[in-house]
């Protein structure tokens, strides 16, 4: 017997070495195109980035909410992103559903920044700070100049030039236009009635007056800081405005927007993050709900915390979750997956440095009940493994779902953003809290963010698991490490078992032809 | 002997293991180019016409998902009855296109049941009566009867298609589709009167599109049907069913661009009747083995270095040879804004700042490495007119060589060309031409081009944020005499001028503003009072967003101005279409790694006078010739001048930059800097399309010729970062060639000692130079990276236990 295992070892080694090569992947993954929201481009760009490297290809085109939610519903798409559930009819009386079997889960959270171009003489005003009610008549035309004395006041006192104000609005269908009209029409709805003959949000803002329209968030900045853009003011994600340089070298500023804590706030990842803690997501419907995780955002709106930015919201992904589905395929879903395994854990520990701000915990979780529907509807979608618990997210508590960490860390505002007190003099728009507080975090995610900065320190949150590494002991034994079914043949991690067993079977291969020779020898005892 | 024989078997195990760890090392070459030429025919009532086609492809061996090969042709039946997009159904009303289509099988066994395409309209026919169901009247069918319709519907007939897992879909109706649809596939390309034609045709893996499943397993072809017309028998069926089945054109040559609808029996419909499958020329193409990739579950938190998107697709290929490595770190590059990089760096949220040229360090110190050579291009799609001016049909095709000077682009940028009407009541610059079509600067250069002014023309696509690439291509302009006296207000030869809102604009600059207040005189324009020329110019604010632009050829140009029914809006700028097959003209500005990824060409730029330099690895090397360093451990500089006066060097070239701090960085995050420096100037600037390796469109850094001082920078660079002295940095003199790699190599480098039975020679080099590193390592397979060395020696080994063995054996015996 012993004499024989040489020879099968050898033929062994041989297909263990095919088999390495062979199976590159056991996972297999077909590329996926989506289309919608640029609210969240700027992140989900990087995303896609990203897992090129863990050979997922997505493609995505930023052509506006209400084209994407058109398109999924088309099945030209394989998902979507909107800022906005399918409303059933838009304002132009257009159907605006889907038959096509769907579920939303949310990807991204961040701000609705008001970014402007005010200048006194060549200086660029950085510091300006506006109520709700000020920004909605700006928007609603009811203030047209930058010397408006309400504008003065809520400024300290100081006047700004006789300058008319030219709003940039949305010129195709948004879900940043859904946002903000949301929000007006829900605190200012007198105003926003009688500039828009409407109770609700609108998708496409009707435009009056001086303002501009601009197809895209892209352009809108371009209107913005175009030299032509002295005087413009538009909404737009955090993201581009911190992105943008202006003339002097500097980021693009945005409005501290007075909140109802008494202080005027910049959409930062920590005041977005506060504000969401009053996020109400309708957890509370059945999963099947067409509505469920959608957002109420209402509680946002008023939390009186003196760090929540008010216009704070979500985007969403539409997700095709019907076993028939005719454009999704096994490959497809497992890409689709595993591209928000990516987006939901480790990718929103970016959030801050792109200006945006990370998914809490429990959002993460319903996220992944969400995606697990991929499974659901193909069983052979490998999702093993790919759950909250192998995540990396700033935000977690694994102790307490609920608890946003980031909204905890979040500094409190300094004393100059207070209403009643003189505007600070510092910039916006840098991506820094404004704060007077000296532990605070100088810029986003430096003491949170492990996928941003490079070296994780170990404290309360495990940046590699998120602190659900304590919350493991909570899943009944499941260890965090038993992988079932490997994603990848060669994953790093095997690399080394392999090699000794090749390498063992590998001597047994050269060796074993000597060994049988002298073998054969010794029985026959001549040569 | 016996000895001998083992020592031979060794080595045969040896070389099996060393092959099988390797991905094929063919890498493109140019011998995988492809010419055939078949005689085509269709018969019609027993008389015979023909045609000898001679089928060219630039390259088809080891393909990658997306990767765009250039077809010609010649010979052909000249089209008629052009689409304008010959993508889709919409390129089947074309009488005699090439149809070009991509399906699984090899020559010997792909069939119109594995040939892909978009839609059911391309594989389906159907008519009301049955007297022109022509492909029942093909007497080339075996047994000369057509096929019944697996959809069973009357006077129909449908090919289903059988994708790669067996499935077969009928494509009988839109539910019964394969999954793919998203993707434009197959083509109908346009034969001039001549009987030559061109096209580029983009090939997809089983990534893009997984029920054909092309792959380095799965044997794939491009299969080209020159449309001759469906044969025919007067003998089946009537007089009226003879005369649909055996009718020529309605169009004459070379017409087309309407609402043209062809004789059936020679438009493109009928590629798979028995006769005119008969006519194909079907290319072999393979497929490159997909390299291995990161593992998703992977949990060592990864390393971020922010920056330009010049480095995306050599981090693409770079980031798994990683990810792979557990001694490695996780790298991962976050494209954005080369100063926004520059800023999470310096605030301690970026290990590394991935840079062009030299930033504000503020009070820090930071250091720059020599990371990777590329540029930008300004990349264009351009096809040749259809019609000359007098509307006589010419050749077409596209065009792919482009000359551009400092002033056509500083025209471009200045927004000096009108556009359309609108612009054309600018003030100042009335009349300016259209757009570059028109420009007889251009047309000089460029005589292919097509003349016609049109908006797209007009404007060079280009980015919006902050960056070293508009700083370094403004700076190429503000080194042209010419292109300078042009922005400061001399008219051109041909009398343009300057927009005047772009007059003394000064150059260079990190952001190209949008300075232009005009707005349109229509109704529409003045309830939009956006301005028109920043509509026209719309930059992005990522570069990636441009090749896709170009790939689509979907301008980004906002100034469609129209009425809407029925909206709240009435007047609704947008942007303008999606241009047409046969009449693309649009520019952008691009990265020469995408450009090369995807096929886009780029244009060549003037230098010298009259001189003009395409991107190449000679071009590059020239310019890199010229770069002067800053101080250690400081950027290199181009300079323009030099550039201008040199006629070998390409103005665009780029070096990408790692920058970090060298004072008060953690040392885990220091050393992962560092070794990222040595590892990709080593290793990584070994070319290839494996894992590691340098993709097309960067020039290799090696340690000698013009990119040795890049080179050695980049090494004094990364000792620097991994040392963390925070002394006041001393002005010392580059010393070069003490490049210890220490955190290089984490794989032991166990250098095969003589193949014999001696004991294995303990001689090992100590000091390998850092260059020689990645011929070491298989281009893609991580495990063979690690394999091989551990391999080989474990197998020296094995061949001196076996000696051993036999010394033991026999000693027994």
């Amino acid at each position: 017997m012993t004499r024989r295992t040489p020879l099968l070892a050898a033929v062994l080694a041989i297909l263990t070495v095919f088999s390495l090569n062979s199976s590159a992947q056991a996972v297999t993954y077909s590329a996926i195109a989506g289309t919608g929201s640029s609210w969240s481009y700027n992140i989900v760009r990087q995303w896609m980035s990203d897992v090129n490297s863990n050979g997922i290809t997505v493609d995505y085109t930023p052509n506006g909410s209400t084209q994407g939610r058109k398109d999924f519903a088309n099945y030209t798409n394989d998902f979507a992103i909107s800022e906005i559930p399918y409303q059933g009819v838009d304002e132009s009386g257009q159907v605006d559903k889907s038959d096509r079997p769907y579920a939303y889960l949310p990807i991204v959270a961040g701000g609705t920044a008001f970014t402007y171009q005010l200048k006194i003489g060549n200086t660029m005003v950085r510091n300006l700070r506006l109520s709700g009610e000020t920004l909605t008549k700006i928007f609603t035309n009811q203030i047209t100049n930058w010397n408006d004395p309400q504008i003065k006041k809520e400024n300290g006192g100081r006047t700004f030039p006789d300058l008319a104000i030219t709003p940039v609005v949305r010129a195709d269908g948004s879900g940043t236009t859904a946002q903000f009209t949301a929000w007006m029409a829900d605190q200012y709805q007198s105003l926003w009635k009688s500039y828009s003959g409407r109770t609700g949000l609108t998708s496409f803002y009707p435009k009056k007056g001086r303002m501009l329209g601009a197809a895209g968030s892209d352009q809108v900045m371009n209107q913005i800081a175009a030299s032509t853009g002295n005087g413009t003011i538009g909404y737009i994600e955090y993201s581009y405005p911190l992105n943008k340089t202006a003339a002097d070298g500097k980021p693009f500023p945005v409005v501290k927007v007075l909140n109802k804590g008494g202080y005027y706030v910049e959409p930062t990842e920590y005041n977005v993050a506060v504000a969401l803690t009053k996020a109400r997501i309708r957890t509370d419907l059945p999963q099947n709900d067409p509505l469920y995780l959608t957002q109420d955002l209402r509680g946002v709106y008023t939390f009186n915390d003196p760090r929540a930015y008010p216009i704070s919201s979500y985007s969403y992904m539409i997700i095709p979750i019907s076993g028939t589905d005719r454009t999704m395929t096994t490959a497809k879903r497992q890409a689709l997956s595993d591209f928000l395994f990516y987006g939901l854990c480790s990718g929103q520990s970016k959030a801050g440095p792109y200006g945006y701000s990370p998914l809490p915990l429990n959002l993460v979780q319903a996220g992944f009940d969400q995606v697990k529907r991929l499974g659901k509807a193909d069983p052979k979608v490998d999702l093993t493994n790919k759950d909250v618990k192998s995540c990396g997210n700033p935000t977690f508590d694994g102790k307490n779902p609920n608890k946003n960490v980031l909204a905890e860390k979040a500094p409190m505002p300094a004393a100059c953003d207070k209403a009643s007190a003189a505007p600070c003099g510092t910039d916006t728009g840098t991506n820094t809290p404004s704060t007077d507080d000296k532990n605070a975090p100088t810029t986003p995610g430096t003491t949170t963010a492990p996928g941003a900065g490079p070296a994780p320190v170990a404290g309360a949150v495990d940046p590699e698991t998120g602190a659900v590494i304590a919350a493991s002991t909570a899943t009944a034994g499941q260890p965090v490490s038993a992988v079932a079914t490997p994603l990848s043949s060669d994953r790093p991690g095997q690399l080394l078992p392999f090699a000794v067993v090749d390498a063992g079977l590998l001597v047994a291969l050269v060796t074993a032809p000597g060994m049988y020779a002298a073998f054969l020898r010794r029985r026959k005892g001549v040569l | 002997m016996r000895t001998l024989i083992r020592i031979l078997l060794a080595c045969v195990a040896l070389a099996a293991t060393a092959l099988l760890g390797m991905a094929p090392a063919a890498d493109a070459s140019g011998t995988d180019a492809f010419t055939a030429t078949k005689t085509v025919t269709r018969t019609v009532d027993g008389a015979t016409t023909s045609k000898d086609v001679t089928v060219s492809v630039d390259h088809t061996l080891n393909l990658r998902g997306r990767e765009r090969l250039q077809i010609s042709w010649s010979g052909a039946v000249g089209t008629s009855a052009q689409a304008t997009n010959p993508y889709g159904a919409t390129g089947l009303t074309q009488e005699y296109p090439m149809v070009i289509m991509e399906c699984r099988g090899t020559p010997d066994t792909v069939k119109p049941e594995t040939c892909y395409t978009s839609s059911i309209a391309q594989r389906s026919a159907g008519t009301f009566d049955g007297d022109s169901a022509i492909w029942r009247r093909d007497p080339a069918w075996a047994g000369a009867t057509a096929p019944t319709d697996p959809c069973k519907t009357p006077n129909n007939y449908t090919v289903p298609f059988i994708a790669a897992n067996g499935k077969k879909f009928d494509y009988c109706t839109d539910q019964d589709v394969a999954p793919e649809s998203l993707l434009p596939a197959e083509l109908l390309g346009y034969t001039s009167k001549e009987g030559t034609g061109a096209a580029s045709f983009e090939v997809r893996t089983d990534v893009e599109n997984e029920s054909l499943g092309c792959s380095h397993t799965t044997a794939c072809s491009l299969v080209v049907v020159p449309i001759m017309g469906t044969s025919c028998d007067a003998r089946k069926g009537d007089d009226l069913q003879f005369a649909y089945c055996s009718a020529n054109r309605t169009y004459a040559a070379g017409t087309g661009y309407g609402e043209f609808e062809g004789t059936p029996a020679v438009k493109g419909n009928y590629w798979w009747t028995a006769s005119q499958w008969k006519n194909r020329i079907t290319v072999p193409l393979t497929f490159a083995l997909p390299a291995n990739t990161c593992d998703l579950l992977d949990k060592r938190p990864p390393v971020g270095f922010y920056g330009s998107e010049l480095l995306a697709q050599a981090s693409l290929q770079w980031s798994p040879a990683y990810c792979l490595d557990q001694k490695r770190f996780k790298y991962q590059h976050n494209q954005m804004g080369d100063a926004s990089g520059f800023d999470l760096m310096l605030h301690d949220q970026a290990a590394g700042a991935l840079v062009s040229s030299q930033h504000d360090a503020g009070a820090d110190q930071v250091a720059y490495a020599p990371t990777a050579v590329t540029g930008f291009g300004i990349g264009y799609v351009i096809d040749r007119p259809a019609y000359d001016e007098n509307g006589n049909p010419q050749v077409g095709g596209e065009v792919h060589s482009l000359k551009l000077d400092a002033r056509l682009l500083a025209k471009l940028l200045t927004q000096s060309y009108t556009g359309n009407a609108v612009g054309a009541q600018h003030p100042g610059i009335e009349s300016n031409p259209v757009s570059i079509n028109e420009d007889p600067e251009f047309q000089k250069l460029n005589p292919d081009a097509p003349r016609v002014g049109r908006i797209e023309g007009a404007t060079l696509l280009s980015l919006s944020e902050a960056s070293d690439t508009v700083e370094q291509l403004t700076d190429y302009i503000a080194h042209d005499k010419d292109a300078m006296a042009f922005i400061n207000g001399a008219k051109d030869p041909s009398g343009m001028v300057v927009n005047p809102s772009y007059k003394g604009y000064k150059l260079p600059t990190q952001t190209w503003e949008l300075k232009d207040s005009f707005v349109g005189n229509t109704d529409c324009w003045k309830a939009n009072p956006s301005p028109f020329f920043s509509l026209m110019a719309a930059p992005v604010s990522r570069m990636y967003t441009i090749t896709q632009a170009l790939i689509d050829a979907q301008p980004n140009i906002q100034t469609r101005c129209e009425e809407q029914v029925n909206a709240a809006t009435k007047w609704k700028l947008g942007k303008i279409d999606r241009q047409g097959y046969g009449n693309r003209f649009m520019l952008g500005l691009v990265s020469l790694g995408d450009a090369e990824r995807y096929g886009i060409d780029v244009a060549k730029l003037e230098t010298t006078d009259g001189t003009f330099v395409a991107p190449t690895h000679d071009s590059e090397s020239a310019a890199v010739a010229l770069m002067k360093q800053k101080g250690a451990r400081q950027p290199f500089t181009l300079d323009q001048a030099a550039v201008k006066k040199s006629a070998t060097a390409y103005p665009g070239t780029m070096v990408v930059y790692t920058a970090a701090k060298t004072c008060d960085v953690k040392a885990d995050v220091a050393d992962h800097v560092a070794s990222f420096v040595r590892i990709a100037t080593t290793e990584g600037q070994v070319p290839g399309s494996g894992n590691g390796r340098l993709p097309d469109g960067f020039l290799p850094i090696v340690k000698t010729g013009a990119t040795a001082p890049l080179f050695k920078a980049a090494q004094q660079t990364a000792d620097a970062v991994a040392a963390q002295k925070c002394a006041v940095p001393a002005v010392t003199p580059a010393t070069g060639g003490t490049t210890t790699p220490a955190a290089m190599a984490p794989a032991a480098v166990t250098p095969p000692a003589a193949s014999g039975p001696d004991k294995a020679a303990a001689t090992t080099p100590t000091a390998t130079t850092p260059v020689s590193m990645g011929t070491t390592k298989a281009p893609t397979a991580a495990v063979g990276f690690v394999l091989l060395p551990v391999l080989f020696a474990l197998a020296l080994a094995g061949a001196l236990a076996s000696v051993v063995a036999r010394v033991l054996v026999a000693s027994r015996s």
